[in-house]
């Protein structure tokens, strides 16, 4: 049953996303700076099968977090120059719904450019990156990665300097995320035992509902006005 | 590991004080230029009354 | 609002209780216990670096706390003590990480490592110097105060992260002098740890917290008179 609150989020989300499909240029932007990035990795990186099956899932973490940045500050650079913020404040639903409709649109926009890398890196690398716990590392670290990125971009939006200022406040918080990502999935890729990477999942997923219970309380500080 | 680590104490307390003394010398240079900031502050005041009334 | 005169003195004293402590507790750290067996002399660090530490964390804790308080009340005092807070938490962290780095060289031969809880000490330290980053860079004040509050409440995180991957992580070569740990054999530089070695380390974390709390003291008073001056200077200009 949809109730009032998840109709919100449901619809800010599908906003976003009919947006984009009719524009396509988050997708686009973020899809050519992956792509260019793992680029100049392979070359930067002519290794051995070893090392590449350690770096690998580095770059994919890595290229994954800056496009994402970038998609995350366009997203809501929209809201806020075009005013639309404001109407949706209007609507007497509780303010998280808006956040959770603005990160449901950018998750699925992140996993899309996680699965189109994973793609290329698959390829590139000739590594199998589509291993079924690997899937839920790149599914649960999108997710924690979106709800930080989400609020900390609507607050960097603000500011004058908001290209600049959304790395910085950004990295930070989102680095105990890739660091379980990039270690969980390298303990699977390199085919430790599970000892090895269950402490990392678990890491992502603790810090998963960290971000989405503190989120939830902290948007409304956030847009109000 | 030997037990000839008497530099790297001294190194080690060297750099704490240095850093502490660093952080309260910062607090105590600020709260200078801010008294400098409040002489300046009075003597326009004063100049300020001093105009407006003639 | 001016400091009444009583306000003054207890700062004044305990401004200098504070520095009595330190001193003592200096005093101590060298005298009290002996020379320590396996890595000798440069285990007298450990008291600086333990001490910064739980300083650190108290003040980021009230950060925290300082956070909530504003979000709530939008009082500015709040406001300043959160920014108070993480300029003295920053440098005591950054105290905490030198000596480090200094004890580490002669116990793993190395001035840095990537080991989990140097690596989420890094990740701490960087975040709240993108707190003070984002208060620069946001104009209005009222908005500026209101994020640096989310902020700082968000940036704690990165704290709990340092203390809790120790006991997570079983690859780290970071030392367990307290409390549980799943660290294999891999830990190196672990000493021993002697009632003395125990009562100078107490004495030296409670010596830096009082420290701590005084040097937060004092940059929230300065804090307050600067905001003064700034209104006064409007209202100044404004009459010109």
């Amino acid at each position: 049953m949809i109730t009032p609150y998840w109709h919100t989020v449901l619809t800010i989300a599908r906003k976003d996303l009919r947006a984009e499909v009719r524009g396509r240029e988050l997708i686009s932007s973020m899809f050519l700076f992956a792509v260019l990035s793992v680029l100049i990795f392979s070359f930067a990186l002519e290794l051995d099968r070893q090392a590449r099956e350690n770096s690998i899932a580095g770059v994919l973490w890595v290229t994954i977090i800056f496009s994402g940045m970038l998609g995350l500050s366009r997203s809501l650079a929209v809201e806020k120059d075009k005013g639309s913020l404001d109407a949706l404040l209007i609507a007497p639903v509780h303010r998280s719904a808006l956040f959770y409709g603005k990160m449901l649109a950018n998750l699925i926009f992140t996993l899309i450019i996680a699965v189109l890398l994973m793609l290329l890196l698959t390829i590139l690398f000739n590594i199998n990156l589509f291993l079924g716990q690997i899937l839920i590392v790149v599914v649960l670290g999108c997710v924690g990665f979106t709800a930080g990125g989400t609020l900390v971009a609507s607050m960097s939006v603000h500011a004058r300097a908001r290209e600049t200022l959304l790395p910085i406040m950004l990295l930070p918080v989102v680095l105990p995320i890739a660091l379980s990502a990039v270690r969980a999935s390298t303990a699977l890729l390199t085919g430790l035992e599970q000892a090895e990477w269950l402490p990392w999942l678990q890491m992502l997923a603790l810090v998963d509902l960290v971000f989405l219970a503190a989120t939830y309380f902290l948007f409304d500080y956030v847009v109000e006005e | 590991m030997t037990s000839d680590t008497l530099n790297y104490m001294i190194m080690g307390y060297g750099a704490g004080f240095s850093l502490l003394a660093l952080l309260v010398g910062s607090l105590w240079l600020r709260y200078r230029n801010l008294k400098a900031d409040e002489a300046a502050l009075e003597k326009l005041e004063r100049e300020t009354a001093e105009t407006n009334k003639s | 609002m001016t400091y009444s005169e009583s306000r003054n003195r207890l700062l004044l004293n305990l401004t200098y209780g504070s520095i009595a402590l330190f001193i003592i507790s200096n005093v101590l750290n060298f005298t009290y216990p002996g020379a320590e067996r396996t890595m000798g002399e440069v285990q007298r660090v450990f008291y600086i670096h333990l001490g910064s530490f739980f300083g650190a964390f108290c003040v980021f804790f009230a950060a925290v706390i300082a956070g909530i308080a504003y979000l709530r009340t939008r009082n500015i005092k709040w406001d300043h003590l959160g920014l108070a807070s993480v300029e003295i938490g920053l440098g005591l962290s950054a105290i905490n990480i030198v000596t480090g780095a200094i004890w580490a060289r002669p116990s793993w031969g190395t001035f840095w490592t990537w080991d989990p809880r140097l690596t989420s000490i890094a990740i701490m330290w960087l975040t709240y110097a993108a707190y003070l980053f984002l208060r620069s860079a946001l104009e209005d004040p009222e908005q500026r105060r209101r994020f640096a509050a989310v902020y700082g409440i968000l940036a704690f995180g990165s704290v709990l992260l340092t203390i809790i991957i120790i006991r997570v992580r079983p690859d780290v070569i970071h030392p367990t002098v307290a409390g549980p740990s799943v660290s294999s054999g891999d830990v190196m530089g672990d000493f021993n740890l002697t009632p003395r070695i125990g009562q100078t380390v107490l004495f030296s974390i409670f010596t830096y917290i009082v420290l701590s709390a005084v040097l937060v003291w004092h940059r929230v008073r300065l804090e307050e008179q600067t905001e003064q001056i700034r209104s006064r200077k409007m209202e100044a200009l404004s009459r010109l």
